[in-house]
Order: structure tokens, then C-alpha cells, then sequence
């Protein structure tokens, strides 16, 4: 696995996207610091095979079992189902391991790729297709909504004071009371879908099939900028005094397990796959659980907000401007392209 | 001031003379001599005829009430509200209304202007209202103050022998022209097809060099005169003896009389002229529509003015023409020829000649000027016999040139780039222009890109702003706007247009390319083993996939290179993409035996422009 990444050190190509040309050398970095957490090297692995937005499952996270995706969002009947070959041809074929047959390949399997789902400033939720610098920003999946997470098997979403999960086609899964305020967010599947509720310090957790409250044993030192799920815990970065900790909480009782302070992350932070993403004076920064850190430059003036769009992409906008950003992570290349705004006229 | 005067016409007779509610006194402006109460007469310094001589008068409040000062003016006689044209009379401040306050006060300035030689004289009249007892001034019935008149002082001068006399060739030699005559000088009748000039001379009399006076023309019609003047032939300076010459020329384009004045100096020469009919065509009733919606009857003497276009632009300012035979005409007119001459000068919607124009018929055609390089533009129209100049100018917007350039160098598929609008210099004006993107694809049978895109909008189209004392257009107020090229290979054009200002365009070319990958994973997926690539085709020509594996330790796997021809599966796809030539492709190969044995894969994917590779190691 690891000499993988080595092989493509240095390979990224094309140098006209705010890409970063060591990218692939800085994730075998943190992978090395990663090595005896393998749960969090599969995690990244993951992301990386999903970067072809609405392609077949491969692999789950982690903590959880893979659940099926959605649909590829322009032929919802495509399967990578083989076209096996003839018993002749098999027969002919050397053990103890042998490729069967010519690749099986039609029409069904070549699919618009589906960067993510975005929240827009107009509070409408809009996939995004296409490609880093190459965005096509499609018609809202639903709006009223005052924050959002997606992985690229649904999301999870604030509207009108309820928590929604919902499938990639923007239909809703399960629904559940929550609150204007609620921070939420989703890892891959979707039942890695989890949201806070600061007015009653409970974590709605959802579990792929209906939602579980879990009030906190004790109040957090300040307020939460991002959440993730694991199989038993939950990952809180929680911000105080303008320092970041990170608070692992025990889904089933509310304890708190843990509490570590980042001395490098500034609020506002969120998780990103096996990173947190921040802003410091070097613009972005995705740093691992090693310390591995990768900057890129990003212009803003004044606070910047993170959103999960897709399992392998992050949303930073710049509220001062209007701009939306996409931070897409592949294996060999981190990009960092601006978003077409979904509505014709002057930005806000 | 006539005007005014005639208004308080009636105000004379019922007035009567207050000399205590309004003082005048002669005034030297330089100070040099104390301000002392006119007298009567007041006598003006000799002036020669043509030149003029000025006095001061201020006036005083002296009534222990406001007083407001409605006119001034010297009449002809004492008793009358004629003007008198020796004198002119400036420097009233409309409705000036004096305080009893010993520094309240109005200047008027009364110039001596000899029309004819000898003495001459002149009434001073001021006319006022005392504004007492709760007396309104704009009101018309018993509230209204009363109207009075103060004959200030009887002015009196000696018009001497003019410096410079006038004069037009005569049947037997020069004819000195008088000012003011009520006589016009009668250029005669002179057909709509023709014209006469008279060539006047201006001799200095005296032994020294004269300057030479301004020569105007006067016209009673708005916009457009059938006399011209060309004073050309007249020097800035006549010297002793000697003399300068100009010309008038009148040439109608419409029957009937008339008249103008010719001022030459302060002196002013009634003219005249009568168009008539000579032959049929000089019947026609010619006049066209300006932009306002006029209609206008043109004259031959000068041109039809088409205005201003901006040059570069496509703009052009078209007057409509209509031609009609009088129904009062016995013939028809036959017109051999309407034509139109000259750069930026078009003829449109014009019946072919030779056209006939029944008695009571008419004929419409239009002239459209446009001009793409800045300067003045004559022209002519011939209607038969009958010939009018045109004339339109063509300007330079007050917006500073503009360019159009890119960060990115030469601009391919799959960027995000921005543009910059730089001026050629500091804008002295604001300005809002409309910034416009167009793609046409260089792929058969592909029309759009909707990847092709302003982010900002996500549309093609944008407004952008120049502030005044800027040097870029910027859009909400960011330089450099950023947009997207797209996954298809064409010519991306971007249009800039500011009102009155020649339209920029900037073409970029986005040449075909390999397939681009963008990511590509290997999946191990017992007992497949999947392979999905990502990228964009900007030739829309995929076809050809090959398919290399390795083992753990590197060696090839059999069998090697398989290919797989994907054209139509490539070209269903992108008949209904919505995302241009993005895709994501994903094969999968069934296995036999242990598939973590197989290490990574070499994926070629080929179109038009050539092959395209990527290796993955399987996951």
C-alpha cells in the first residue's frame, strides 16, 4: 500500500489548477504517521476510489460497513454488473490467478462525475458535476436549509429547525426534530450521519435506519465547529477561546472520553477524511493526526465557513465576497477550485 | 428684453414719475471717480458708427421701501417703450430687488452703439414696483403692486464716420450697405435648385489697422438657415486702407421668403431671399424626421446634420426622408437620379430612379450615417436637380480604450482562469459595460459547453464597472474575473461593450487534446477487479481503452494490454452529457484465483488527438 504512494510521488500533471504537485508525497507522509491506526488509512483509501462521484461502492470507512451509494444522477439503472466470457476462455487461463475476460463496458458505465452537493449563501442545496475548475451546478435538491453535510451516499441537513437525512437524489430518509442551530455531519455512509444540538447538548446520531439522542454527561468547554461519527464515539472540534480541541464522546452513554487540545488548528476547523481543515496565515491547511500539514493559498477577507460537500470534498466559503470554494482530495492531487455561484446576477 | 418690455407695454401710461423711490447715479466700475447723480441729458463720448461707448448707472432704493427693479431700457422717445437701437442696455439682475440699505444697489451698463452718423438721442426709463403695504408683486389683480416708470435721464451722442463701411458689388460699382435698414438687402428669387451669393467687402477708413468685427448670421428658422456665411476670405486684422471680404450665399431648399440678419460687429443688416419654382421639380416639398422626432424642412444652403456617432460603433443615426409633389403641381416629377455621396452616407429604402412623384404623391427613403474612424464627414443627396449637403461627425468615447487579457497562457480545457479589463488610461467618466462570453465548440456535432462559464454568474454574461479615476473594469468590484474553459475544444470569445464605445472582442483558441485524467482508482472487488477513471475528452472522440495489470512484484499479467473499443459507449454518453466531456468511465474485470496478487493496473485511454496513460495501484 504503501509503496503505492511512493510510485506517485511527484505525478501530478497538470499545473494550471491551485493543485498541490506533492500531494500524493504528503499523504504517504501521513499515512507513515497513520500507520498503526489502520482504520484511519483505510478511511483515506476510501475517499481516494470515490472521487468518481456516483460510481459503485467500493469500500467502507473504517468503523462501518459500506451502505450501497445512490444512483449515478443521469442513468439511476447502471451497474457495473461483468459480462462474463466464455467457459473456453476461463478454462484456458493460468491459476492461481488469471483475468477472465475483455473488461466489461457499455454505455451504463461511463457516468457525468458528481463532485458533491453543495449549500449555497441562497440557503439551496445543489449537486455539483463535472470535475475540479470544470463545475456544473445543478438544479436544488432542496432549500430553507441552514446547514448541511454530504458524503457521496447522502447527507445530513438543518431545515426549518429538523434534522433531515437524505439520499443523493435530495429525497429524505428520515427526519427528526433538532434545532435552527444544529451542527452537523456525515464521513461516508450514511450512517455516519450525526448532528449536535447545543440548546440541549445531545448528539442525534443516525444509524442508517432511524436516529438515536444521546444528551452529553457533562456540558463542552465551547462551542462545536465540526462533527464526525465513529462506530462507538463521536469526534467533536470544539472551539473555546479561540482554541480547537477535539472531544471524543462515547455515543452510548454521553461520557466523555477524551479531550485533546490542537495546538495548530484554528477555529474554523472541520473534519476532512483523515484531516482537519482550517485557515491560519498561510492560507489553507489540511493537517493529520501526525502533524503532516499541506497549505494552499486562499484569499479571504474575514471569516471563512467549511461545509462537507462529498466524502472526498470540502466547501470553504468566503462570506465577504460570496465565493464558494471546492477543496477535492484525490490519491495522487489535492485541488482547490472556485465554484460557479448557482445564481445569475452580482454576488451578495 | 423686448419681451420683457412689451410685458409692461401698458405700464407707462397709467405711471407716474417718482423720482424719490429710485436714484440713479453715474458710476465709474474702476473707482476712480465718485459715484454722482445722473444728469439729464447725459451726454455720451462720440462714437464712430459701428463701434460703441458704455456707461455705468446705479440704481438706488430712495422710496423707504423695497423696491423691485423689472427693467431697464432706452426708448426712442420719452413717452413710448421702444427701444432705441443706439443704445443697449446690460447687467440687470432679473427681479432685482433693492433694500433701503445705503449698500443695496443694481448696476446697469448703457452702451452708445451708433447705427448712422450725427447726434442721437435716447431715454433712460427704468421700470419698477415699490413693494409697500402687503402689495405682492407676481399678482395680477388689486393686491399687485403698482407699476412704475422712472425716465432717469435723456442720453445723448454723436455717431461719427464708421471706421469700417460695408459695401456689395452694385450694377454700377460698390453699394454701401446701411445697418439697420429697414430695408432688407434682397438676394431676389432664386430657384430651390439654385443659389446666389453676394460677396460683401469691409474697408477700413482710417490710417490704422482695424480688427476685423465678427461676422454673423441670424435666422429666423430653428436649425436650419437658406443663408450661409463664409468668412473664410476675411483677415483677423484689416490694415489702414485697405479691406477684408466674406460671403453670404443663399441657397433654399424651400420655397417662399426668407429673411435673416447679418450682423457684422454690433451692426446688424437685414436680409432676405425668395425660393421659388423655375422648373417642376423645384415644386418638391423636401423634409425629413431628426432624432427627436422634428420634421424638418432642409435647406440647400447648409448641410442636413446627421449629429454624432460614436466612432468604431456599429451605432449609426438615420434621418427618413419624405419628397412630395404639392398636389397643387400640374406635373408629375420625374426624378432621374436620388443618390447619395459620400463616406459613412447610406441610402436605404429609396425607390429606384428614375422615380415619378404624381401631383399630391410622396416618396420616403431613409440616410443612415455611421462612421468607424473618428473625424467630420460630409456628404451630398441629389434629388434630381435639387442637391443637399450632409454632414455628421464622428467622436471618440470619453472611456478609455480598453484590453482584454488572461492570467492563463494559452488557455486549455479544464482551467479556471480569470480576465482583467485594463484602460488605456485613468477613466475621466464611470461607466457600466456588459462583459460577454461565447463558445463555439470545434467538435462536430457538439454545440455547447455549459462548463463554459463567468463563476460569478454562472452564466455567460456580466456587468462590469469602470470608477471614475479607474484604470480596470472589475465586477463588484474584483479585477480579475474568473471563469471556467470548460471540457470542450473551440474558440472562447469575449465580448466587451460600453455604450458609445466600439465593442471589444478576444478570441482565445482551446485546442484539442489527449484525454485528460483527472483521478483514476483499482479496486480490488473478488472476483473483480474494478478500474474507474475520471477526466474529460475535449474531442469527444474516445474510443479506444487498453488495459494493462501487474502483479505484486511488477511483472506483467496475461494477458497483456487488453483493449476494449468504447466509441459508442463514449459516444451515447456524451450525445446526452450535460457536463460536456466530462466522465467517469468504470471497467470491471472478472478474476479467477487470488486477486490480491494483481498489483496495479496501466490504463490507456485514446481519442483524435492521441493516447493518454495513467497507473494505479490497486486498493
Amino acid at each position: 500500500m504503501y509503496r503505492s504512494f511512493l510510485v506517485l510521488v511527484g505525478k501530478a500533471r497538470r499545473t494550471d489548477m491551485p493543485a498541490v504537485a506533492g500531494f500524493a508525497e504528503f499523504v504517504w507522509r501521513a499515512l507513515l504517521g497513520n500507520a498503526r491506526n489502520k482504520g484511519k488509512v483505510e478511511g483515506l483509501l476510501s475517499i481516494s476510489w470515490k472521487a468518481c462521484g456516483g460510481m459503485k461502492a467500493v469500500r467502507s470507512g473504517p468503523e462501518r460497513p459500506a451502505q450501497p451509494e445512490g444512483p449515478p444522477h443521469n442513468n439511476a439503472n447502471q451497474t457495473a454488473v461483468p459480462r462474463y466470457c466464455s467457459l473456453s476462455i476461463w478454462r484456458r487461463l493460468a491459476a492461481p490467478f488469471a483475468l477472465v475476460c475483455l473488461p466489461c463496458l457499455g454505455f451504463g458505465q461511463i457516468n457525468a462525475p458528481r463532485v458533491g452537493v453543495v449549500r449555497y449563501s441562497d440557503l439551496t442545496v445543489r449537486p455539483v458535476y463535472g470535475l475540479p475548475a470544470s463545475f456544473v451546478v445543478g438544479q436544488p435538491l432542496s432549500s430553507a436549509v441552514t446547514a448541511a453535510s454530504f458524503s457521496d451516499n447522502g447527507g445530513i441537513l438543518v431545515s426549518g429547525g429538523r434534522i433531515r437525512v437524505i439520499r443523493p437524489d435530495g429525497s429524505t430518509l428520515a427526519e427528526e426534530p433538532g434545532s435552527a442551530d444544529a451542527v452537523v455531519g456525515i464521513e461516508k455512509s450514511l450512517a455516519s450521519a450525526i448532528a449536535f444540538l447545543p440548546a440541549s447538548n445531545t448528539l442525534l446520531h443516525f444509524d442508517g435506519k432511524e436516529f438515536h439522542r444521546t444528551e452529553l454527561s457533562s456540558p463542552l468547554p465551547g462551542s462545536v465547529l465540526s462533527l464526525r461519527a465513529g462506530a462507538e464515539t463521536a469526534s467533536l472540534l470544539v472551539e473555546h477561546d479561540g482554541a480547537v480541541s477535539e472531544i471524543i464522546v462515547t455515543l452510548s452513554s454521553g461520557n466523555i472520553f477524551s479531550e485533546s487540545f490542537l495546538s495548530d488548528v484554528r477555529a474554523p476547523a472541520a473534519y476532512f477524511g483523515i484531516f482537519i481543515a482550517y485557515r491560519d496565515e498561510l492560507g489553507l491547511e489540511l493537517e493529520a493526526a501526525n502533524g503532516a500539514r499541506q497549505s494552499l493559498p486562499f484569499l479571504c477577507t474575514g471569516s471563512i465557513s467549511f461545509e462537507r460537500m462529498a466524502s472526498n470534498s470540502l466547501k470553504a466559503g468566503c462570506p465577504a465576497t460570496g465565493q464558494e470554494w471546492a477543496l477535492q482530495l484525490s490519491p495522487k492531487r489535492l485541488y482547490l477550485s472556485e465554484l460557479p455561484l448557482p445564481l445569475k446576477g452580482p454576488r451578495p | 428684453m423686448r419681451g420683457l418690455f412689451l410685458l409692461f407695454a401698458g405700464i407707462v401710461a397709467a405711471s407716474v414719475l417718482h423720482a424719490a423711490d429710485v436714484a440713479v447715479d453715474v458710476h465709474d466700475p474702476s473707482g476712480a471717480v465718485p459715484d454722482a447723480a445722473i444728469t439729464s441729458p447725459f451726454q455720451f463720448a462720440d462714437t464712430a458708427v459701428g463701434g460703441s461707448s458704455t456707461m455705468t448707472f446705479r440704481l438706488h432704493d430712495t422710496a423707504g421701501y423695497p423696491v423691485l427693479i423689472v427693467a431697464a431700457v432706452v426708448s426712442s422717445t420719452s413717452d413710448n417703450e421702444n427701444v432705441n437701437p443706439n443704445f443697449s442696455v446690460t447687467g440687470l439682475t432679473f427681479d432685482k430687488t433693492l433694500s433701503t440699505s445705503s449698500s443695496s444697489f443694481e448696476d446697469v451698463v448703457v452702451s452708445f452703439v451708433p447705427l448712422s452718423q450725427g447726434a442721437l438721442t435716447g431715454y433712460l426709463q427704468i421700470y419698477y414696483q415699490v413693494l409697500k403695504n402687503g402689495c405682492s408683486s407676481t399678482a395680477t389683480d388689486s393686491t399687485a403692486c403698482a407699476s412704475q416708470v422712472l425716465t432717469a435721464s435723456t442720453l445723448q451722442g454723436n455717431g461719427a464716420a464708421p471706421s469700417l463701411v460695408l459695401t456689395y458689388p452694385g450694377t454700377s460699382g460698390p453699394v454701401l450697405l446701411q445697418p439697420n435698414s429697414p430695408s432688407p438687402l434682397n438676394f431676389g428669387n432664386v430657384s430651390t435648385s439654385a443659389s446666389s451669393s453676394i460677396t460683401f467687402t469691409l474697408t477700413n477708413q482710417t490710417a490704422a489697422a482695424v480688427t476685423a468685427p465678427v461676422v454673423k448670421l441670424a435666422t429666423q428658422q430653428f436649425n436650419s438657415s437658406a443663408f450661409a456665411l463664409n468668412t473664410a476670405a476675411l483677415p483677423a486684422s484689416i490694415p489702414a486702407g485697405g479691406n477684408g471680404s466674406f460671403t453670404v450665399t443663399f441657397a433654399p431648399g424651400q420655397t417662399g421668403l426668407t429673411t435673416g440678419t447679418l450682423t457684422v460687429g454690433p451692426l446688424p443688416f437685414p436680409i432676405q431671399g425668395t425660393g421659388i419654382v423655375v422648373g417642376d421639380i423645384d415644386a418638391l416639398q423636401i423634409s425629413y424626421v431628426d432624432s427627436d422626432g422634428v420634421r424638418i424642412l432642409p435647406q440647400a444652403a447648409n448641410p442636413i446634420p446627421f449629429g454624432q456617432v460614436v466612432a468604431g460603433t456599429n451605432a449609426s443615426n438615420t434621418l427618413n426622408f419624405t419628397v412630395t409633389n404639392p398636389g397643387a403641381s400640374w406635373n408629375a416629377v420625374s426624378l432621374q437620379t436620388l443618390a447619395v455621396s459620400g463616406t459613412g452616407f447610406t441610402l436605404t429604402s429609396a425607390p429606384g430612379a428614375p422615380v415619378s412623384i404624381a401631383p399630391g404623391a410622396s416618396i420616403t427613403f431613409s440616410i443612415a450615417f455611421a462612421a468607424s474612424a473618428k473625424g467630420n464627414y460630409t456628404g451630398s443627396l441629389a434629388i434630381g436637380t435639387r442637391i443637399f449637403s450632409l454632414a455628421g461627425s464622428s467622436i471618440s468615447s470619453a472611456l478609455p480604450d480598453a484590453t482584454l487579457s488572461v492570467d492563463i497562457q494559452p488557455l486549455t480545457s479544464g482551467q479556471q482562469a480569470h480576465l482583467s479589463i485594463q484602460l488605456a488610461s485613468a477613466s475621466t467618466v464611470s461607466a457600466i459595460g456588459q462583459l460577454s462570453m461565447t463558445f463555439a465548440p470545434s467538435v462536430t456535432n457538439i454545440t455547447e459547453d455549459p462548463a463554459i462559464l463567468f463563476l460569478a454568474t454562472n452564466g455567460r454574461n456580466l456587468q462590469v464597472n469602470v470608477d471614475v479615476g479607474g484604470q480596470s473594469a472589475a465586477y463588484n468590484g474584483q479585477p480579475a474575473i474568473a471563469f471556467q474553459t470548460g471540457t470542450t475544444a473551440g474558440t472562447l470569445t469575449f465580448t466587451l461593450t460600453f455604450p458609445n464605445k466600439a465593442p471589444i472582442t478576444k478570441s482565445f483558441t482551446i485546442a484539442p487534446e489527449k484525454i485528460s485524467i483527472s483521478s483514476a482508482s483499482a479496486v480490488r472487488q473478488s472476483p473483480n477487479l474494478v478500474v474507474t477513471v475520471t477526466g474529460f475528452d475535449n474531442t469527444y472522440s474516445a474510443g479506444k481503452l487498453s488495459f494493462t495489470f501487474y502483479g505484486t512484484n511488477g511483472t506483467v499479467l496475461t494477458p497483456t494490454a487488453m483493449s476494449v473499443d468504447a466509441t459508442a459507449a463514449f459516444s451515447q454518453y456524451f450525445a446526452t452529457s450535460t457536463v460536456g466531456s466530462a466522465f467517469s468511465v468504470q471497467a470491471s474485470f472478472p478474476a479467477n484465483g487470488d486477486v490480491t496478487q494483481v498489483g496495479s493496473v496501466g490504463v490507456e485511454l485514446t481519442n483524435s488527438a492521441g493516447a493518454a496513460s495513467a497507473t494505479e495501484t490497486f486498493q
